[in-house]
């Protein structure tokens, strides 16, 4: 039957990986196919005899036909579940698709900083830097396999070197370095020892939360580190400290965290200095934006299959919050208009939670374990979710009913999207919350942004070029 | 015991052993077969209909269950 055929599916799509194998399933005229990659031929085997022993403890209908020991098929109500199995290649990069690995881009910039600062290369324009035959070997080799993506960077090169000329040509810098021995790697050791605050302890959590550094200038390194070394010894310091020493190393210029992000083609890079002292550490532009200045987006919490939703600031919606799906839980990004080109960064959700129970009390979790597993679950809890949209009509009165929205989710989670279902929920919870006790509050919508694109005292002093 | 539900129990085949498994999947079997009745016209009535057998079935699943293992 039909019907059976959607369950088992459902069920299988659900479960997502087993024995270490991610699979798909898919309804085919047989019944059911599974699609998986294998390593060795016992990993294969293993996958195949956990799926018949999951399937035969779930449904009573399910027959095991085996080869050997080694299940090949299973029966139900005269359907297949049939394995499509395929030895995992190593896969090669895609030439010319596909986003280009931070690495790549980071190193690229590397390498280009040390040409210019080591190798005294001068680039004019941008042209300079592919037509200088040694830098365009250099380059070549770092994008291996994207070498005709190449291009698309070369602007960027050029504006980053440029404007780091601009402000810094006249200090001695250190070879550039990346990679294993470079200051993000050893940062990311140091900093499990750093607390944001004491009593209770709260650890700053990892690198990227708290720095939004790519590259490093530094001059004599080997002395730096020690000073750093001293500062965080005995274990667990303050955050405040490590910042303050920071920036007298960053004003001193002898060691300056670069984030970067890609130039537009029709843009000029800035560079900018955040949280080197007061100043800094708030944007004009943004501490004056009031409650008017905001739009809420969040209509595709309500219709359809998308999940995305914002928070626009400004009258040109200069800067936005994009609250999306990142695996199962959402993600909190910033994005500015001036740089289309590159993220802002992300808002920690640890410091989103924080602030949510700044003002009042929040219950939002972003994790989809704390929402409704199924329809039955949801119907459950209709209540609960009916009072966070009541939350949310006070902002926009041109959402649909609730009774409309409930159905949209129920549909969800009858037709296999689970998935899409939770985090829509979760979007609810989030958008619930915030304007329940924030909906006058602009400080709370601008300490979202602030935190996404780490600015203030919480977060590192560095140089940003955009 | 509702007269509605009565008749979807009646209607429904499970697939799943475990009878919580068999309790979400009735629910959502409720659920598709109001969908698929949904008349074009005067689907207000039928949506409070479905609703409040939803409802019943949610507030009653003890009893729903130990129906649903007899299967």
């Amino acid at each position: 039957m039909a019907a059976d055929q959607l369950t088992i599916n459902t069920f299988l799509e659900s479960l997502g990986e087993v024995a270490g194998i991610e699979f798909e399933s898919s309804i085919s005229r047989n019944g059911i196919e599974i699609e998986f990659e294998y390593k060795t031929k016992g990993s294969a085997s293993t996958f195949k005899k956990e799926i018949a022993k999951i399937l035969k403890s779930s449904f009573s209908s399910i027959i095991v036909l085996k080869s050997g020991t080694i299940p090949e098929r299973l029966k139900f109500s005269g359907y297949y579940v049939d394995f499509i199995a395929s030895k995992k290649v190593k896969k090669k990069p895609k030439t010319g698709s596909g986003i280009i690995p931070t690495a790549i881009q980071e190193k690229g910039t590397t390498f280009i900083l040390n040409q210019v600062l080591k190798k005294n290369k001068n680039f004019k324009k941008k042209e300079d830097i592919l037509s200088d035959k040694d830098t365009a070997e250099g380059l070549r080799k770092i994008f291996k396999g994207y070498e005709n993506r190449l291009s698309d960077w070369i602007h960027s090169y050029y504006e980053q070197q440029k404007e780091f000329l601009k402000k810094f040509s006249s200090s001695k810098w250190d070879e550039f370095r990346y990679g294993k021995d470079d200051f993000v790697t050893f940062f990311s050791k140091q900093i499990k020892n750093v607390a944001r605050s004491f009593d209770p302890t709260k650890p700053v959590g990892n690198y990227t939360t708290w720095n939004p550094s790519d590259i490093w200038a530094v001059y004599d390194m080997n002395s730096v580190k020690k000073d750093i070394e001293k500062n965080i010894t005995p274990k667990t310091q303050n955050l405040v400290e490590l910042n303050n020493l920071l920036i007298t190393l960053f004003n001193e210029k002898r060691l300056i965290g670069l984030s970067l992000k890609k130039i537009a083609e029709n843009k000029t890079a800035k560079l900018k200095f955040v949280n080197v002292d007061a100043s800094t550490m708030k944007f004009a532009e943004i501490e004056n934006y009031n409650m008017n200045d905001l739009k809420f987006d969040f209509g595709n919490i309500f219709i359809g299959e998308k999940v995305t939703t914002y928070v626009k600031y400004g009258r040109s919606n200069d800067y936005t919050l994009n609250i999306t799906k990142a695996g199962n839980n959402l993600s909190f990004n910033t994005a500015i208009r001036s740089t289309p080109a590159a993220q802002g960064g992300q808002t920690p959700v640890k410091m989103l939670v924080e602030l949510l129970n700044r003002k009042g009390r929040s219950s939002f979790k972003n994790d989809h374990k704390s929402y409704p597993a199924n329809a039955a679950d949801f119907i459950r809890r209709y209540d609960e979710f009916e009072t966070m949209y009541k939350e949310l009509k006070k902002v926009d009165t041109t959402i649909p009913s609730f009774s409309e929205f409930k159905d949209v989710i129920t549909l969800l989670y009858s037709g296999g999207k689970s998935n899409l279902a939770i985090l829509k929920l979760m979007t609810l919870h989030f958008f619930s919350d915030a304007l329940k006790n924030n909906l006058r509050n602009p400080e709370f919508w601008t300490d979202l942004l602030y935190y996404g694109m780490k600015v203030g005292p919480r977060f590192a002093p560095h140089a940003k070029i955009s | 015991m509702n007269p509605h539900v009565i008749e979807l129990l009646q209607a429904f085949e499970p697939d799943s052993r475990s009878p919580k498994m068999r309790y979400n999947e009735f629910i959502t079997f409720v659920f598709k077969t109001f969908e698929d009745r949904m008349p074009s016209t005067n689907s207000d009535k039928y949506i409070k209909m479905r609703n409040n057998v939803l409802g019943y079935i949610v507030a009653n699943e003890k009893s729903i269950i130990k129906n649903l293992s007899k299967k």
